[in-house]
């Protein structure tokens, strides 16, 4: 710009300015060293294909009296890894579980690759999640166990109660998109028409990176931009702990650590659930079998977030009407998708929010 | 670090216009608040015509070298009329071309597109079409999608010089803004706001979908291409490893089915 240009001197000292303290934030991000994620103990008890049935060890601290009996599976998405539900030590709801006494057990999808592309929805639910349903049912001596279900990993755990009700003593679903079509859904209209089919044809499987750049294209100016700016000016503030600079790591890891998914399970999920809305409507099968949610007669608990951008809250709540249960609670979280596992709120409610209710039901 | 003194701070103003003269120089429209919404700006149809002129001055010298060619081979005598008609029509195709501010390269691409495929290669010429079909397809429809981001980038600019003025309103001459930080929050917050209503509009749903089929439509043909490569070689293709794939699902649902029925026969509980 030329010099005469009003205000173009003090731009160009605060554009400065700026641009240093951007250069100095690099030098110190240049020395982060790696992140580790993870912090409860866990083993594997079972694996099938490309998933793995994890365990956590239980509290040895918990007074038997104040154990949950009944175990907790839980059902994460496919896109993205389940470490996000135990990603350290101050920052894990399987920790707050085990804390209170809860017996968890995960399901790790895996990373799927070309060989897997013919694994549909019914692989998922009838073969994998049953297998890991049947697995823990006999490993801890109950007929019947807790299912967690975790946004996709939801909507997979609805398909599953509705279909094995016989099996679950109580049904927990968090961030759980049920209704499609609301209107705040913005990847529904996003797909609205997009030719999947063609799609799933030529790719196989659909690409976690290509998953990645629809999800921050949600936000384009804050997840591009921004929360780097950010980063790099909190670095220059001497009061910013390494602790923070490698949570931002653990987190940045876990956003791009993205599976591929299984290309039918993706074509099926988008044109069943998302474009045509089965779920809520009560016409969607799984291996030929209709998936009525009013077979969901045990307990359940729906966990949304009042700010999730993926997951509208309204998008969750007409789960209430679905269910055939007689015994549906909800539980409002202030906060966004991710948030509701990392955020210090969420420490603090949301491991005793399910502790709490499934205590409640252990027994009845 | 330097901070604005709050005295009206004709930097964030300077700031907004130095950002405009970018926009202007990557020729996206509406980068002046006067013309924004308005026609395709001038740097992209300067590109185009820039990009159509090389086309015609390449193809000139060719032909030139042709006709060079044949005044040899007779003797010395004049050029060859065919020569100058080609020449005409080449010249006439391009300055055309360059004259309608359209990009030469989607020109030369439909061209082609129309021949019909001809020969023992007509197999080869037809794939290698429909590839260029497609790609021309698919770069078409990105930009327009990159219009209507650059769309939202202008716009976000006008929204924060609104803001700012909004906030001079309120508070006197200072706008309240201490630091280039502060500044740049408020373009992400404003960026945010506009993009979201674009986000959420039919159209931009129907670009965006339209870009990824073309997307997909241009993989399609690569992989066809790239297939019928691979089988000259004798190299296993994607295509027949789906078919082995397809057949031992077949296989294993078979073997699971089987399986059930051996459990149901021996009164074991399966899924």
């Amino acid at each position: 710009m030329s010099g005469a240009t009003p205000g173009s001197a003090e731009l160009a000292a605060i554009t400065n300015d700026f641009m240093r303290r951007m250069s100095q934030g690099l030098a110190a991000l240049a020395n982060a060293g790696e992140v580790t994620i993870g912090s409860s103990a866990k083993e594997a008890v079972f694996t099938e294909d490309k998933i793995t049935l994890y365990r956590y060890r239980p509290s040895e601290v918990v007074a038997p009296e104040n154990r949950v009996h009944t175990p907790v599976l839980i059902s994460y998405a496919l896109v993205n890894r389940p470490y996000m539900m135990d990603l350290q030590a101050d920052r894990s709801l399987i920790r707050g579980l085990l804390q209170r006494g809860v017996d968890v057990y995960l399901i790790d999808w895996g990373y799927p690759d070309g060989a897997d592309r013919y694994l549909a929805l019914e692989d998922y639910v009838l073969r994998y999640m049953s297998h890991c349903v049947d697995f823990v049912r006999k490993a801890s001596g109950q007929d019947r166990i807790n299912l967690l279900g975790v946004c996709q990993g939801g909507s997979m755990s609805l398909c599953y109660a509705a279909l094995h009700p016989q099996r679950l003593r109580n049904l927990i679903t968090m961030v759980t998109p049920v209704d499609f079509h609301t209107p705040e859904n913005l990847l529904t209209k996003w797909a609205k028409h997009v030719d999947v089919d063609a799609l799933v044809a030529a790719t196989g499987n659909v690409s976690g990176e290509a998953l990645n750049a629809l999800f921050v294209s949600l936000m384009p100016f804050r997840l591009n931009s921004q929360k780097y700016v950010d980063l790099l000016h909190q670095l220059n503030d001497p009061n910013t702990s390494a602790a923070a600079l490698e949570n931002f790591l653990r987190m940045e890891k876990w956003i791009f650590d993205s599976p591929d998914q299984a290309g039918e399970m993706f074509r099926q999920f988008l044109t069943l659930f998302v474009k045509q809305n089965r779920l809520s409507k009560g016409t969607l099968e799984v291996g030929g079998r209709k998936v009525d949610l009013k077979q969901i007669t045990m307990p359940v608990l729906n966990i949304y977030a009042m700010q999730d951008h993926l997951v509208p809250p309204s998008s969750s709540k007409p789960l209430g009407e679905l269910t055939g249960s007689s015994d549906y609670s909800t539980h409002e979280f202030q906060g966004g998708h991710i948030g509701i596992y990392v955020s210090g709120t969420a420490q603090r409610q949301i491991p005793d929010k399910i502790a709490g209710w499934l205590r409640e039901r252990d027994r009845s | 670090m330097t901070e604005s003194k709050n005295d009206g701070s004709d930097w964030i103003q300077a700031w907004i216009e130095q950002q405009r003269e970018q926009l202007r120089r990557a020729g996206m429209p509406g980068a002046d608040a006067a013309s924004t919404g308005g026609p395709q700006s001038e740097g992209v149809s300067d590109q185009y015509r820039d990009l159509g002129m090389r086309w015609l001055e390449a193809g000139q010298s060719y032909l030139q070298g042709w006709q060079q060619f044949a005044q040899r081979s007779a003797g010395g005598e004049t050029p060859l009329k065919f020569g100058e008609e080609m020449l005409n029509a080449w010249q006439g195709t391009w300055a055309g071309a360059a004259s309608a501010g359209e990009g030469a390269t989607r020109q030369f691409a439909d061209l082609i597109s129309r021949m019909p495929a001809l020969g023992l290669a007509r197999e080869q010429t037809e794939a290698w079409r429909e590839l260029l079909a497609a790609q021309a397809e698919y770069q078409h429809l990105e930009q327009e999608l990159r219009t209507v981001w650059s769309k939202v980038q202008t716009d976000a600019l006008a929204m924060l010089e609104a803001a700012i003025r909004e906030r001079r309103a309120k508070h006197g001459a200072a706008p309240g803004i201490d630091d280039y930080r502060e500044l740049y929050n408020l373009w992400v917050e404003c960026g945010e706001k506009v993009f979201a209503q674009v986000a959420h509009s039919e159209s931009y749903c129907k670009l965006q979908a339209q870009l990824g089929n073309a997307a997909i439509r241009l993989k399609t043909r690569q992989q066809a291409v790239l297939e019928r490569t691979l089988k000259q070689f004798d190299l296993p293709t994607r295509s027949e490893l789906n078919t082995v794939h397809k057949q031992m699902r077949e296989l294993r649902e078979r073997i699971a089915t089987l399986e059930s029925q051996l459990a149901a026969a021996r009164g074991e509980e399966r899924s």
